[in-house]
């Protein structure tokens, strides 16, 4: 087939097209639809982007980062700018524990500092105690310190352990004393069974996951009776 | 879109929705797809008229969106399958005498047989040049490619056309 041959077999082809059931006012309707459908769906598609910024990088920058440590150094967080006695008292207990975990572990009460918004929804925590540690379980790794006053609402594990809020929780140990033990991400938790939390946990610097500390010796930490914190 | 806009748009559309469904079965085969192809491209071209400096002479940039139209409906996996089945006749016969309606099976036979064997980027280079006559240039604008590109393009288009269409059964043949 040359090139004219095919030239006419095409014109050919179409002779017997069909009616065209064409009306240019159907077509701007229609036009007109597709557009605002497409300007619904950016709409709501910002809509959704907004939403799912709120809901899961608000929760996400209210959990505190690890504070910043070097060298062996300790350092103490709390919710107030200046620790409270209650705060410090708990903080130095706390240091007596962990030495068992991170001999030398010290605390540095200057470095205590304000972790706002720092606490599960309903259950503001009393206090946040942060330390770290550089010599171990390696170098440049800390240990974070949280812990919430015993109080009313009375904390949860299932109000803790919300997947949607970061908390996914495994390992699950519950005590006869009606507490429970538990890994949630970097850390492991504790709810006394007056509704109280402890959590311990363990960064390295450098990579930013776990640091290695002894979980069994972390679980022991934040389960010890001896350890609460009480508001005031 | 003000009225006289709209109104100019309208006026377009008319114009260009015959030979724009024309092109379109070309391409595809199939006369319904071929209308479905002709509203989207007008559509998207309504999206956009504000930037369609002269309607007069805008044909090649309609056969452009429908080239684009085309080949991303071909890839939505629903409309892989280019074999069509004989369509019922949408009109009457226009042409009773026996040697032009074989004349006129042949040629839907080459399009509906022959040319869907042929690669979508050669299948269009072929009918821009041989249905729309457009010179190598216009093509190569419309498809956004060389000239080179589109002589080659052309050169293999015939070839791949020729054993398809050399593998028909000759039309208007009946064995007794």
């Amino acid at each position: 087939m040359n090139e004219q041959e095919l030239g006419t077999v095409l014109r050919t082809a179409v002779l017997d097209e069909p009616p065209l059931d064409f009306e240019p006012d159907r077509l701007v309707t229609r036009a007109n639809r597709a557009v605002k459908r497409r300007r619904a769906m950016w709409v709501a598609g910002g809509a959704v982007a907004v939403l799912v910024l709120v809901v899961v990088a608000i929760p996400a920058l209210s959990r505190p980062g690890p504070p910043a440590g070097h060298g062996d150094t300790l350092t103490v967080a709390k919710t107030d700018p200046a620790p409270t006695p209650p705060m410090l008292e708990f903080a130095h207990a706390l240091q007596g524990r962990l030495n068992t975990a991170v001999p030398g572990a010290k605390i540095d009460p200057t470095q205590t500092k304000a972790l706002i918004g720092f606490g599960t929804p309903g259950n503001p925590p009393a206090g946040v105690v942060a330390y770290t540690a550089g010599s171990t379980p390696s170098k440049g790794s800390r240990l974070v310190f949280r812990a919430d006053a015993a109080g009313t609402p009375k904390l949860t594990l299932a109000a803790f352990c919300v997947v949607e809020l970061g908390n996914y929780c495994h390992d699950i140990e519950p005590r006869p004393d009606g507490g429970v033990s538990f890994i949630t991400g970097y850390a492991v938790a504790d709810i006394r069974a007056d509704g109280s939390l402890l959590e311990v946990s363990s960064f390295d610097n450098t990579t930013g996951k776990w640091g290695g500390a002894d979980v069994a010796v972390l679980r022991a930490l934040v389960s010890d009776p001896s350890l609460t914190l009480t508001a005031g | 879109m003000d009225s006289a806009e709209e109104a100019r748009f309208k006026d377009f559309a008319q114009a260009q929705a015959a030979p724009s469904r024309r092109f379109a079965y070309l391409l595809c085969g199939d006369w319904h797809f071929a209308e479905d192809l002709m509203q989207t491209t007008l559509i998207k071209i309504y999206r956009t008229w504000s930037r369609v400096e002269a309607p007069e002479a805008a044909g090649n940039y309609v056969r452009q969106v429908l080239l684009r139209t085309w080949l991303d409906e071909k890839r939505k996996p629903w409309r892989r399958r280019e074999e069509r089945s004989e369509p019922v006749p949408d009109v009457a016969d226009v042409a009773p005498d026996p040697a032009a309606e074989a004349q006129r099976m042949w040629a839907k036979s080459v399009v509906q047989e022959g040319l869907l064997k042929v690669p979508p980027k050669q299948r269009a280079v072929l009918v821009l040049r041989y249905f729309d006559e457009l010179s190598v240039a216009e093509t190569a604008q419309v498809l956004g490619c060389s000239e080179g590109n589109v002589k080659s393009q052309t050169a293999r288009g015939l070839a791949t056309l020729g054993k398809a269409v050399g593998l028909l059964k000759p039309q208007g043949l009946v064995s007794s």
